[in-house]
C-alpha cells in the first residue's frame, strides 16, 4: 500500500510539473522525476527503495538525454548526501527538514550538473541560459510541490500509521 | 548506518556505471581490464604477443625436422636392407656414403673397407635389393664405388626373372643406363624390370637394376638397345649396403 501511495504521488508529481510546463529548455522533464524521488525519499526509510528509485528514475531520464548515466548518478548522490545529512544534521522528520533538505537536494543538483560540466567540458548543455531568477523560481516552486505532496501523503498515510512530527 | 548507507551508494555508482559501460559497447574493454588484473601480464603478452626468439625457435625446430626425416629415411633404408639380408640370406657390409666425386657424380666412397670384409667387384645395393653400382677401388676403412650410371660401368643382366643373359648394360653420362646386345627375337617392352644375370661374379643373380623406360628396335641391327632408368635417385642415398659374400 505504501508503494502504491508513493506511485501514485509520483505520477501526480509528474502530471503537475508537465501540465504547468513552467520552466524553459528541456529542464522541466527532470524536475518532477527529481521530485518523485525526494518525495520516495522522505516518505520510506527503506534505503534500498530510495536508492533503487532514484536509480530507475535517473536511467528513465538518461535513456532521453545525451549523456546516459548523468542523471542517476546525480540523483544517487543527492540521495546519498540527503540520507548522511538525515543521520547527522537534520534527524527529526518534519516539515522543516523536508523543506531544508529538499532545499540542499536542488542546490546540489544544479551544483553537480555545473560542476561536471565545467569539468567533463559537455557540449550537449547549456546551462548558461538559466540566469539565477528562473533557478530560484524553479527551486520555490519544485519545494512547494515536495511539501504538497508530502503533506498529502501525511495526511492521508503517515499520520495514521506511523509516529512522525509535523 | 552512516557506513552501510555509504556501501549502498558505492554499489548503485557501480550499477551505473555497468549500465553506462554496457550501453557504450565498453563492458568486453572492462572484461579484458578484469582478466588482466587477473592473469599476469607476461601470459598475456604470450598470447598477443609472439616471443621475440621466435625466428630462432624456428630455425631450431627447422634443423630439428630435417634431422629426423634424415633418421626416419635412413631407418627405413636400413630396414629394407635388413629384409632383403633375411630374405637371402646374403652377408651384408653397411656403410655411409663419406662422399661424391665433384668431377663426376657417379663415383663415390663409403665408409667401410677391407677392414670390413670388402673386395673390389662387390655390388652395393640399397633397400631390398636394388643394386646402384660396385666396388671399383678399397683401402682399409673405405671404398670407392662406380655407378652404374657411370659411362665405364658394364654389367650383365637379364629382364625379368626367368631369363639368363639378356643383354650388356652400361651407363650413359652419370644419367641413365643403356641396354645392348639384347637378342632380336627377345621379347621385351616398356616397363620390365632390369636384374643382375648369373655371370658367376661376386654379383648374385637377380638383384634389382631398373627398369625399361625406351627400346630402340631396327631390323637392319643384329641386336636391341633399350634404355633404362634407375628405380631410385642415386642422389638422395646416405647409407648403402655391400654384399660382401654369397
Amino acid at each position: 500500500m505504501r508503494y502504491l501511495v508513493l506511485l501514485i504521488i509520483y505520477l501526480l508529481a509528474a502530471y503537475f510539473f508537465l501540465l504547468l510546463n513552467m520552466f524553459g529548455s528541456h529542464w522541466h522533464y527532470i524536475q518532477p522525476i527529481l521530485v518523485a524521488s525526494l518525495l520516495v525519499y522522505f516518505n520510506t526509510t527503506n534505503h534500498w527503495v530510495r536508492y533503487v528509485f532514484a536509480l530507475l528514475s535517473g536511467l528513465f531520464i538518461d535513456v532521453l538525454s545525451p549523456i546516459f548515466g548523468l542523471q542517476s548518478f546525480v540523483f544517487i548522490t543527492i540521495i546519498f548526501i540527503l540520507s548522511i545529512l538525515q543521520f547527522t544534521v537534520f534527524s527529526s522528520r518534519n516539515m522543516f527538514s523536508v523543506i531544508v533538505l529538499t532545499t540542499l537536494a536542488f542546490v546540489i543538483f544544479w551544483f553537480l550538473f555545473y560542476l561536471l560540466n565545467f569539468i567533463f567540458s559537455w557540449s550537449f548543455y547549456d546551462l548558461s541560459q538559466l540566469d539565477v531568477t528562473h533557478w530560484l523560481w524553479g527551486t520555490l516552486i519544485n519545494i512547494l510541490a515536495v511539501s504538497f505532496f508530502h503533506l498529502l501523503h501525511y495526511n492521508l498515510w503517515a499520520k495514521k500509521h506511523e509516529k512522525q512530527s509535523f | 548506518m552512516i557506513r552501510y548507507n555509504f556501501r549502498l551508494f558505492i554499489l548503485f555508482t557501480v550499477t551505473i556505471i555497468f549500465f553506462v559501460l554496457l550501453k557504450n559497447g565498453h563492458i568486453f574493454d572492462v572484461g579484458i581490464a578484469f582478466r588482466k588484473a587477473l592473469v599476469p601480464e607476461g601470459a598475456i603478452n604470450s598470447l598477443l604477443q609472439p616471443p621475440s626468439n621466435i625466428s630462432d625457435e624456428y630455425q631450431k625446430l627447422l634443423v630439428e625436422n630435417v634431422s629426423l626425416r634424415s633418421l626416419a629415411e635412413e631407418n627405413k633404408q636400413l630396414k629394407n636392407l635388413l629384409n632383403f639380408r633375411q630374405e637371402h640370406n646374403y652377408n651384408l657390409v653397411l656403410a655411409n656414403i663419406i662422399s661424391r666425386d665433384s668431377a663426376n657424380p657417379s663415383m663415390m666412397l663409403i665408409s667401410a673397407g677391407t677392414d670390413h670384409g670388402i673386395e673390389v667387384g662387390q655390388p652395393v645395393v640399397v633397400n631390398q635389393g636394388i643394386m646402384i653400382g660396385r666396388v671399383v677401388e678399397v683401402g682399409p676403412d673405405y671404398a670407392q664405388v662406380r655407378l652404374l650410371t657411370d659411362k665405364f660401368s658394364k654389367l650383365a643382366v637379364k629382364i625379368g626373372e626367368a631369363d639368363s643373359i639378356a643383354g650388356l648394360l652400361s651407363g650413359s653420362l652419370g644419367l641413365s643406363m643403356n641396354l645392348t646386345y639384347v637378342p632380336q627375337d627377345r621379347e621385351i617392352k616398356k616397363g620390365d624390370l632390369v636384374l643382375t644375370a648369373e655371370t658367376g661374379t661376386a654379383i648374385p643373380a637377380g638383384l634389382l637394376v631398373g627398369q625399361i623406360e625406351n627400346i630402340d628396335f631396327s631390323q637392319e641391327e643384329l641386336f636391341k638397345k633399350a634404355a633404362v632408368a634407375p628405380l631410385l635417385d642415386y642422389n638422395t642415398l646416405s647409407t648403402v649396403a655391400v654384399v660382401s659374400s654369397l
